[in-house]
C-alpha cells in the first residue's frame, strides 16, 4: 500500500523546486530571446541584508507624461524607444497592454498633474561585495564630466525586463574595475 | 544553524562563476534539505529533534533559495512577494514532519507578509487564508492533549500572532471609523479572559493559563494605561476619518464579520459561566462596553477608564482575598500601581494627590498580605 504523506511530500518538493526554476526559465528565455535596449543611469547605493552587496542606481528618464490620468501604484505599460544619443528612454505610458511596439509592464511610482513617474523592475545590480562600492564609485561618477558614463543593457521580452548588464565607461563593470585596479 | 551557514556563505555574493552553474548551486541546499525531510517522514524512528531540525532546514533552504535566484539575475528586492510565496510553500511542511517550528515560521511568515502587503496599500485578506490553513494543526494538537508543552507553546503563539493581526486587519474599517479597533482588541483580550473559563490549562509551569494571562494583560495594558490618556480618544468617534489610504469594501467586509465575532464571543462566554466568578468575569467584561462608550463619547473617556481601572483592581484585590490566593490580589493592586505611576505623564493630578494615592495603594499591599501571612500562619498552627 502507498502511503500517503511520503507522495503527498513529493507533489510538494516538486512544487517548492519549480517556484525557483520558473523564475530560471522566465528568465533565461528573457535573457536569450529579448530584446536589447540601453538605459543611461544616475547615481545611489545601500545595503540588502537579504542578498549581500549590490550597486543601486535610478534609471535617467522614467518621468512620462501621460495622455490619460493614472493613479499611484496603477499597473501600467511603459513604452521604449531609442534616442538619438544612443540610449533607450521611456516615451509614454498606457493603461492596455500595447502591440507590435517595445515594451515593459510596471506600475505607477508617483503621479502628478501632467506627469506621471514609473518604477522601474531593474534599479539593482548585485555584485561580490568587495566590489561593490569600487563600482557604485564608478558609476556615481557617470553624467559629471568624466568619460566613465553608465548605462544598463536590459533584455525585454513580452513585457518582462531582465538586467544584463551594468556598464561602466563602455565596459562591463567587472571588466571596468580589473582594468582600473579598484 | 546549518541552514543558517549555508545561507549567509551563500548570500557573499559569487560574482565571478558562470550564470547557470550559480543558478544549478542556488538549488542544490534546496535538494537536500527535501531529500533528508523525505528521509525523516519515510523513516518513522527519527525523534521530535529531527523532525523540527528537517522542517526548519527545509523552510530556510526554500528561502535562499528564491533569495539567491532573485540575486543571480539582478531582480528588484520585492519581500512581499517572496514572503507569500514562502508562507505558501511552508504550510504543508508543519503537517508533513508535524514541526511546531515549522507552524511558528509559517504564522510568521503570514504576519510579515500582510505587514508589507499593508505597507503597499494592499488588503492582507489572504493572511486570513495562511491562518485557516494554518489552524487544523494547532487544533489537532490541542485536542489531544491541550496541557502538553507544545500545544501550550502554539496557544501562546496564537495568540501573539492575533495581536499582529488584528492591527492590520482593521485598517479597512478605520478608513471609515477610527477607533473601531480599539473596540476590536478590547473585545479580544476580555474574550481570552473568559475562555479561562471554558478552557483551563494548568499545567504548573510558567507558560501555564496562557489565555488567562493573555487576557488580564492585554485588559490591564489598554484600560490602566492606554485608555486613561486624552490623546488616545482625540481622533475616536463615528465618521472621523483615520487615513487617507485606498478603502477596500470586500476587506473590510472581512474585518467587519471578525468584529461581529469578537463582540458575541464574550458575551456568550459571559452568559455561559455568569455563575463562576461573577465578580471578576463581570469586572473584566465591563471592559467591552465601556471601550464601545468611549468610541461614541470619545471627550470624557479617560475618566470613565480612570474609575474602571481601580474598579477593576478592587474587585480583583478582594476576589483574591475571598479566594485566599494573594497572587490575585497582588495583581490588582499591580493595576491600581500602574494607573498611579502612569499619572505621573499626567499633568492634571499635583504631587501631593499622586503621593496619597502611592501611599494607600502600599498600605492595602503590606495589608493584604499580611492578612494572606496570617492566615497561612493560622492554617499551619492547626
Amino acid at each position: 500500500m502507498i502511503k500517503t504523506a511520503p507522495v503527498i511530500f513529493l507533489i510538494l518538493a516538486m512544487i517548492q523546486l519549480s517556484v525557483p526554476m520558473y523564475i530560471i526559465l522566465s528568465k533565461e528565455i528573457i535573457l536569450t530571446a529579448g530584446k536589447v535596449f540601453k538605459f543611461e543611469t544616475l547615481p545611489v547605493d545601500p545595503y540588502d541584508a537579504f542578498r549581500g552587496r549590490y550597486v543601486s542606481f535610478r534609471i535617467a528618464n522614467t518621468i512620462v507624461t501621460p495622455e490619460a490620468g493614472f493613479d499611484n501604484d496603477e499597473t501600467v505599460y511603459a513604452l521604449i524607444t531609442n534616442g538619438t544619443n544612443g540610449f533607450s528612454y521611456f516615451y509614454k505610458v498606457r493603461k492596455d497592454r500595447p502591440s507590435g511596439q517595445d515594451y515593459i509592464r510596471t506600475r505607477i511610482d508617483y503621479a502628478e498633474r501632467g506627469y506621471v513617474t514609473i518604477a522601474i523592475p531593474f534599479d539593482k545590480y548585485y555584485i561580490e561585495e568587495d566590489e561593490a562600492a569600487a563600482a557604485q564609485s564608478g558609476s556615481d561618477h557617470s553624467g559629471r564630466g568624466t568619460n566613465e558614463r553608465a548605462y544598463v543593457g536590459v533584455r525585454v521580452l513580452g513585457g518582462e525586463a531582465v538586467l544584463e548588464e551594468l556598464y561602466i565607461a563602455g565596459l562591463p563593470v567587472m571588466q571596468y574595475l580589473k582594468r582600473t585596479n579598484r | 544553524m546549518i541552514g543558517g551557514g549555508i545561507i549567509l556563505l551563500l548570500a557573499h555574493n559569487w560574482y565571478m562563476i558562470p550564470r547557470l552553474v550559480r543558478t544549478v548551486i542556488s538549488l542544490i541546499p534546496l535538494l537536500a534539505s527535501q531529500i533528508f525531510a523525505f528521509n525523516v517522514i519515510i523513516k518513522k524512528r527519527w525523534g521530535f529533534a529531527v523532525k523540527e531540525s528537517a522542517a526548519l532546514f527545509l523552510q530556510l533552504m526554500i528561502l535562499s533559495s528564491i533569495s539567491l535566484i532573485a540575486q543571480i539575475y539582478h531582480l528588484p528586492g520585492d519581500l512581499e512577494q517572496l514572503f507569500m510565496i514562502w508562507t505558501f510553500l511552508s504550510i504543508p511542511i508543519c503537517y508533513l514532519l508535524k514541526s511546531d517550528l515549522s507552524f511558528t515560521l509559517s504564522l510568521a511568515g503570514a504576519v510579515t507578509w500582510a505587514l508589507f502587503d499593508r505597507g503597499n496599500s494592499g488588503t492582507a485578506a489572504l493572511y486570513w487564508v495562511f491562518f485557516i490553513a494554518l489552524l487544523p494543526y494547532y487544533l489537532a494538537g490541542f485536542m489531544k492533549d491541550r496541557g502538553s508543552n507544545q500545544s501550550l507553546f502554539l496557544t501562546w503563539i496564537i495568540i501573539i500572532s492575533f495581536c499582529f493581526s488584528l492591527a492590520f486587519s482593521f485598517i479597512d474599517i478605520r478608513m471609515v471609523d477610527h477607533g473601531f479597533w480599539l473596540i476590536a482588541y478590547s473585545a479580544f483580550f476580555v474574550t481570552l479572559y473568559l475562555l479561562e473559563n471554558e478552557i483551563r490549562i494548568d499545567t504548573g509551569n510558567l507558560f501555564k493559563k496562557p489565555f488567562l494571562k493573555a487576557g488580564s494583560l492585554g485588559i490591564g495594558f489598554l484600560s490602566c494605561i492606554l485608555f486613561t490618556y486624552s490623546w488616545f480618544w482625540e481622533n475616536a468617534g463615528i465618521g472621523k476619518s483615520g487615513g487617507t489610504g485606498k478603502y477596500f469594501p470586500a476587506a473590510a467586509g472581512i474585518d467587519y464579520f471578525i468584529f461581529a465575532l469578537l463582540i458575541l464571543a464574550p458575551v456568550f462566554l459571559l452568559l455561559k459561566n455568569i455563575k463562576k466568578n461573577p465578580l471578576v468575569n463581570a469586572a473584566h467584561f465591563l471592559m467591552l462596553p465601556l471601550a464601545a462608550l468611549g468610541y461614541l463619547y470619545p471627550d470624557n473617556a479617560k475618566y470613565v477608564f480612570q474609575i474602571y481601572s481601580i474598579v477593576l483592581s478592587f474587585s480583583l484585590i478582594f476576589d483574591g482575598v475571598k479566594k485566599n490566593k494573594a497572587s490575585l490580589s497582588n495583581w490588582g493592586i499591580f493595576l491600581a500601581a500602574v494607573l498611579i505611576i502612569t499619572r505621573f505623564f499626567d499633568e492634571e493630578l499635583s504631587f501631593i494627590t499622586r503621593g496619597i494615592a502611592f501611599l494607600v495603594l502600599g498600605l492595602v499591599f503590606v495589608g493584604v498580605n499580611f492578612l494572606f501571612y496570617s492566615r497561612k500562619n493560622i492554617r499551619g498552627l492547626k
